[in-house]
């Protein structure tokens, strides 16, 4: 396909690697789970320098919803007025004692998969005498599409939809990151979808306050490829700037429509939840009051326990950058895409995904 | 991108297959334009400028690396 087949150009992107190079060892953090897949499918771990060390961020929105949060969705959907309708990768995530959407629709519930959320308000419209509940996940590449699907539900007086909200927010989870005492990142490899909502300026803390570059890359070898290379070039001259290398799509003020969708359907929780770092302040969407009509936490009880993750599973410390996935004693034995324990596993997002799907079984 | 449906809609070729897609975050997008799509929802309009400019850098990698 026209601006995909360029970038996949295995001649430049050699060309690109031969020229990477550092003095001292260096961890970069590719923040977002399509970047970490691109990757390791083009093999660009093997590419790079042995003191060129990528780390893998939290960038991978079903890896980083926290377990309480899927047995809250699994007690809603296992209601029976209810069809609860999400995107794929989140039936196979397991919650308390190891039971996740897919097992409570073995069991009778009424689950669907669904593209986009405006195909579950379609459902609900089609479908007049069943509770549709959408499970709201995602960064701010996927919340302008349920701010939207809310503002269409209120418009078009749909009362049986409502959107279980677990939306989160990536600039909190990247200051989590740089706070974190045991986490040294030497620059970020930055989003790009999100970015394409966002823009550029919402990293401009991490060069400003922390003193560490960031950039905005794509997901094509060689745009991942650019990217290490210009952070190489930023900290070889002592600068801490945000570039962008994905000007093709992502704009430095973002998209001013699907920003204002997002402050009109959705207000900052005071706290959030993430697997692996815990609550962080001002990290995750609720719903806007003025929706309030359409949040399936006010239409229905959920238990709202915390759940601490299987001790087995190092998954929130894969989604800090401090452990591999093949560093996880359970990787690739007890837990597997097919049997997951963790949610790294579990999301075509994750990493554990990555290395196991590409053949990275051994640290 | 090929057409432009009513309700914020457009019809989008995504190598070969056909599905519509909401331009409510992207009113500019025109037939013709390539479009970021996620989850049903054109995010960004692909900068042809810009994407140029990106490969031209590449190919500046390619050149010096065959003359060195």
């Amino acid at each position: 396909m026209k601006y995909v087949d360029e970038y996949r150009n295995a001649d430049a992107a050699a060309a690109i690697a031969a020229e990477l190079s550092f003095d001292r060892h260096v961890k970069l953090m590719e923040v977002c789970g399509g970047h970490t897949h691109a990757i390791y499918r083009y093999g660009l771990d093997a590419l790079l320098p042995d003191e060129v060390e990528l780390v893998h961020g939290p960038g991978c929105p079903v890896c980083v919803i926290p377990m309480g949060r899927v047995d809250d969705a699994i007690s809603i959907a296992e209601r029976p007025e209810v069809t609860f309708t999400s995107f794929g990768d989140m039936l196979r995530v397991p919650g308390g004692r190891r039971r996740s959407l897919l097992e409570a629709r073995a069991r009778g519930a009424d689950v669907r998969i669904v593209y986009s959320p405006l195909d579950a308000l379609a459902f609900a419209r089609a479908n007049p005498r069943r509770e549709v509940v959408f499970f709201g996940v995602g960064f701010e590449t996927t919340a302008p599409a349920v701010a939207l699907t809310l503002q269409q539900a209120r418009e078009l007086r749909v009362r049986n939809f409502s959107v279980f909200c677990n939306h989160v927010l990536i600039a909190p989870a990247l200051r989590a990151i740089l706070d974190s005492p045991e986490t040294e990142i030497d620059g970020f490899v930055g989003p790009g979808h999100v970015s394409t909502v966002i823009g550029t300026r919402p990293y401009e803390f991490v060069a400003r306050e922390y003193g560490r570059p960031v950039v905005v890359a794509g997901f094509e070898p060689t745009d991942i490829l650019q990217a290490v290379a210009r952070l190489l070039r930023q900290l070889r001259e002592g600068r801490a700037e945000v570039e962008n290398q994905y000007g093709r799509v992502v704009r430095e003020e973002g998209n001013s429509e699907a920003l204002a969708a997002l402050a009109e359907a959705f207000t900052v929780r005071d706290d959030f939840e993430w697997r692996g770092l815990g609550p962080i302040p001002r990290s995750g969407f609720r719903i806007a009051d003025a929706f309030a009509e359409w949040d399936a936490e006010n239409k229905f009880e959920v238990p709202g326990a915390r759940i601490e993750d299987p001790k087995a599973c190092r998954c929130g410390d894969v989604l800090r950058g401090l452990a591999k996935p093949n560093e996880c004693g359970v990787f690739g034995t007890a837990c597997t895409p097919e049997q997951p324990l963790g949610t790294c596993m579990v999301s075509s997002e994750g990493a554990c995904a990555a290395y196991y799907a590409y053949g990275r079984h051994h640290a | 991108m090929l057409e432009r449906l009513p309700d914020g809609l457009a019809k989008v070729d995504f190598g070969g297959v056909r599905r519509s897609v909401s331009v409510a975050f992207t009113p500019d997008a025109r037939p013709g334009d390539w479009v970021l799509v996620h989850v049903g929802f054109a995010l960004a309009t692909l900068d042809e400028d810009e994407a140029r400019a990106t490969l031209d850098l590449l190919g500046e990698a390619l050149d010096a690396e065959l003359s060195a």
